[in-house]
């Protein structure tokens, strides 16, 4: 089952239905409820073991081929299309309906970071729903994270608008981060973590017919 | 609302699932020799749209394509056999480059290969005690 173009899921408890881009159940006994998002990283294999060499990975003999691999670089929106019958409310095409988005939530707002703002601006300190955050965006690996800038003692960091090596330097004390895990790994803050936001990894049209209210970062809409 | 504390979402949401129902169907239907995991539908019988009677979206904006559990999500008691360690999956050839979902929760890690993602769209699964569920 579809909701504008995105999986519905049920639980085997109660049969509800949910809607996985909104983590909210739509329909059912438990209607309304709504699931708390994890952060998560979407990256490739060889980036996710060099940061964490003792995860465990479904074994690559359970999956071939993506069968979407040909979607992916098609023009199609989602299985349905556009239009009134499952394709979301309409809107205007100032942003390519497939290109990558990273979104966050926060506070109750909604904003998307387009991958084409993030290639040249790697390093956003920004603010969400009220809340100090910081993406970080690589741009060898396509991988970005978003982490909140206050530290426990009050304070919020800015962060210095270039990477190397995968690691940032925050202006306040001159720390080093890694991007992908928020720790900082020298400097005065050293072994600092940061908390890292719940971010959706989404085509534009599967972000934007969510949360129709999104801001976008760097865009004027 | 205790039933959710085993179902607690992770924050994997992805994009719309897509490609043509046509297409859809074929993947599914027509397991190929290099996708061994897109298994043939086993739709279940069971019967979700009642469920939509209460529904707090437009109905309009809702299609069923497919049978429930025609893409088969996997379930937590099923996790544990199909994980390797990284030295394993890199010698059974899993390529650098291949997209993973990954999650690290209190010092456990986990990745999710998207090619796997596709064909499954849901993983139930437990890390670092947490009970997530990571969707595609």
């Amino acid at each position: 089952m579809l909701y504008r173009n995105g999986l519905v899921m049920y639980d085997h408890q109660t049969e509800s239905l949910w809607s996985h881009i909104l983590g909210q159940a739509i329909a059912g006994e438990l209607r309304g409820v709504q699931l708390t998002f994890l952060p998560s990283l979407h990256t490739d294999w060889q980036t996710w073991q060099d940061l964490h060499p003792d995860t465990l990975v479904i074994s690559p003999g359970l999956y071939g081929r993506d069968p979407y691999a040909s979607y992916y670089v098609s023009g199609q929106e989602g299985v349905v299309g556009r239009g009134p019958f499952g394709g979301g409310p309409s809107r205007d095409d100032d942003i390519h309906p497939k290109a990558y988005v990273i979104g966050v939530r926060l506070g109750g707002e909604a904003r998307a970071y387009p991958f084409s703002i993030l290639v040249k601006e790697p390093v956003i300190n920004d603010a969400v729903g009220g809340v100090p955050v910081a993406l970080f965006f690589d741009t060898q690996t396509l991988t970005g994270a978003v982490f909140d800038r206050r530290l426990g003692d009050g304070t919020t960091l800015t962060f210095e608008p270039s990477i190397a090596n995968r690691r940032v330097k925050d202006t306040t004390t001159g720390s080093r981060w890694d991007i992908f895990t928020g720790t900082a790994l020298d400097g005065p803050l050293a072994g600092t973590q940061l908390a890292q936001v719940p971010a959706t990894y989404a085509f534009w049209f599967g972000w934007i017919d969510y949360h129709t209210n999104s801001t976008v970062y760097g865009v004027q809409r | 609302m205790k039933i959710l504390l085993t179902t607690i979402l992770a924050g994997l949401v992805l994009t719309a699932v897509a490609c043509t129902p046509n297409r859809l169907q074929k993947a599914i239907q027509t397991p190929q020799p290099d996708a061994p995991s897109v298994a043939a539908p086993t739709p279940s019988g069971r019967n979700l749209q009642p469920q939509l009677g209460n529904a707090n979206i437009d109905l309009d904006e809702v299609a069923t394509l497919l049978p429930p559990d025609a893409i088969p999500a996997i379930m937590p008691e099923d996790v544990p056999a199909m994980l390797v360690t990284a030295a394993e999956a890199d010698a059974a050839g899993m390529e650098p480059s291949t997209r993973v979902l990954g999650v690290s929760i209190n010092g456990e890690s986990r990745a999710y290969p998207i090619p796997f993602m596709s064909g499954h769209e849901i993983v139930n699964d437990a890390v670092g005690g947490r009970l997530i569920a990571a969707t595609w």
